[in-house]
């Protein structure tokens, strides 16, 4: 079977973000990180599990996307969505510590 | 004896350290681009990936079972609370991008294993993800020694 980069690069882009979104609502709304200890014991693991889910899954269903021949710009994609999703974490966590962003 | 937390730890920074020189490796052989370069760059990717995956488990295991009840605490109340409160909060989950981006890489030179010569592109493109892999596994390194820096400065506190 031959791998198709392009869904290999979409799925790991909404990875990324998929892990962000996560990191950041288990934080602000209590209720979902309660959801995902009772998923998996820890809130953390059940992010993890939950990340390699959505990547097989959003692998699987962009495997019928026709592979870009764009390879480099999409590589160029995944690591903004990298540097973007570092900083919202790093940052997120930062103004939290320094009591600018309270919850 | 090596008690079992500094066992997981050690095991853990080896393994991303590990992994990280792996993709180092895959960016040495990538900028050669002989057939033979591409086999083993393939080789070292794979490894890579595998590495970051072992490094995932047994780190993750190790702040599951021991760091949130043993260290935790020990740092936010010593006189570095940014090393968890920033810090480890940042790397647990940064550390998440890690093995996806390892196993994009590897797809990247599977699908294109007999077209480097020819694709300058793909090639360049598995130099950039290589080469940012490597970073941010040594930036996971540098985070995990501020915070066993801000454990340490916690305890050193205590013994005063």
């Amino acid at each position: 079977m031959k791998i198709n980069t392009t869904s290999l690069t979409i799925a790991t882009i909404l990875t990324v973000l998929f892990i962000v979104v996560m990191t950041v609502a288990g934080e602000l709304a209590p209720a979902f990180k309660v959801l995902l200890i009772k998923f998996a014991g820890h809130h953390w693991v059940a992010e993890g599990i939950l990340a390699l889910l959505f990547y097989a899954v959003a692998y699987f269903l962009f495997s019928r996307v026709g592979e870009s021949a764009y390879v480099a710009r999409n590589a160029l994609l995944v690591l903004v969505s990298v540097v973007w999703g570092g900083i919202v974490i790093s940052g997120f966590f930062l103004l939290h510590f320094l009591n600018i962003l309270t919850f | 004896m090596v008690p079992l937390t500094q066992a997981l730890i050690g095991t853990h920074a080896f393994l991303g350290e590990a992994g990280a020189l792996a993709f180092l490796w895959v960016l040495v052989e990538m900028i050669g681009g002989s057939a033979q370069a591409i086999r083993r760059a393939r080789i070292a990717a794979i490894i890579g990936t595998v590495f970051f995956f072992l490094a995932w488990t047994v780190g993750g295991f190790y702040y599951v079972e021991f760091y949130g009840e043993l260290v935790k605490p020990i740092i936010k109340a010593g006189p570095q609370p940014w090393a968890h409160s920033v810090i480890t909060e940042t790397k647990e989950h940064v550390f998440l991008f890690l093995p996806f981006l390892a196993l994009l890489t590897t797809g990247i030179l599977e699908r294109f294993k007999n077209e480097f010569a020819v694709n300058t592109s793909a090639r360049r493109t598995v130099i950039i993800m290589a080469a940012s892999i490597t970073l941010i596994a040594f930036a996971m390194a540098g985070m995990g020694f501020l915070i066993s820096s801000g454990y340490r400065a916690a305890t050193d506190a205590l013994a005063l």
